[in-house]
């Protein structure tokens, strides 16, 4: 299990308006479409995340799990035909989550789900246990916040932060371009701004 | 909450996405003090936020179960999953629809005896 959110960060998501960044995971596609137990490499790079962005649409482990299975299994199944049409690989991996977890908002039942912020931060060993507290209070904070911005606004942020895609990539994820996911990055962290004011964090 | 209403100018938007993206790469990020407020936003964001991984067995058996529709045809596995949750969905629709129909009868049966 990978423990760094954006080991490919830096390659992606600097990418400028206009600009057409390249995609690093493409050696890895050409793999797995020639070999399909080379698909492997690609699970284990994203899983991490693709479930991530889930669970924080959905704030329930089980049906992150789902959509995390749903993904990954229909990527397998149209991995041999992916081909580079001016975005990632990773884009479209999450445009196909993106799809499972509109899925699953239809499909779910009513059903209590485990409130976001109080998913438990894994934390270091050997950590100050202060800091921790803090930290975990911080974050609780951030997605409580999280859970009261529109919902296009909320995947976003996680597409950004957490996932570590640019704003072209969150386009292409989101069906939209460039220009209005970057207007929603913008929008988004306006909200998150006002709602920590108003916690006085 | 109700979606703020506000204007954003493209140009806001792309100062703010070139300094996010200064920010996650580690490097100094700066934006005329109108987007301040957004840009400490970003800050905490990207001190605090972090992946929620999956749990090591579910990853592992997700694995397994990746290998095998590699090794096979990889639309026959999507296949037999989506069967598998339509056989689920099935299962409990008649298991609610025999429920109800149990209930109804013994509900009319206690009426009747009364």
């Amino acid at each position: 299990m990978s423990t760094d959110p954006r080991p490919e960060h830096a390659a992606i998501a600097s990418d400028t308006p206009g600009g057409t960044p390249g995609d690093p995971d493409l050696v890895d596609v050409r793999a797995a479409q020639a070999d399909p137990a080379a698909f492997d490499r690609l699970y284990r790079r994203y899983v991490d995340r693709v479930y991530s962005y889930a669970f924080y649409q959905l704030s329930d482990h089980h049906e992150a799990e789902d959509v995390t299975e749903r993904t990954f299994l229909s990527a397998l199944a149209a991995i041999g035909r992916y081909e580079d049409e001016g975005s990632t690989f990773r884009a479209w991996l999450f445009r196909i989550a993106h799809n499972a977890i509109a899925n699953a908002h239809r499909s779910r039942a009513r059903r209590l789900t485990e409130p976001i912020e109080s998913i438990a931060e894994p934390t270091a060993p050997g950590a100050d246990p202060a800091a921790v507290v803090a930290r975990a209070d911080r974050t609780r904070a951030i997605r409580a916040a999280l859970a009261m911005i529109p919902a296009e606004r909320r995947q976003v942020i996680v597409l950004r932060f957490v996932d570590g895609l640019s704003s072209r990539e969150i386009g292409a994820v989101l069906g939209r371009s460039p220009g209005a996911a970057r207007v929603l990055l913008h929008r988004a962290l306006a909200d998150l701004a006002a709602v920590l004011d108003r916690a006085d964090l | 909450m109700t979606p703020r209403r506000m204007t954003t100018s493209p140009t806001d938007a792309d100062l703010l996405d070139r300094a996010v993206s200064a920010l996650l790469d580690d490097e100094p990020a700066t934006v005329p003090p109108a987007l301040a407020d957004e840009l400490a936003v970003a800050r905490v964001l990207s001190g605090s936020l972090s992946a929620v991984p999956p749990g090591a067995e579910f990853e592992d058996a997700l694995a397994r179960r990746l290998t095998r529709g590699s090794r096979g045809d990889p639309g026959r596995l999507m296949g037999r999953f989506a069967r598998h949750h339509q056989r689920l969905v099935v299962t409990g629709a008649v298991s609610s629809v025999l429920l109800s129909t149990a209930s109804a009868a013994v509900l009319a049966w206690r009426l009747a005896h009364r």
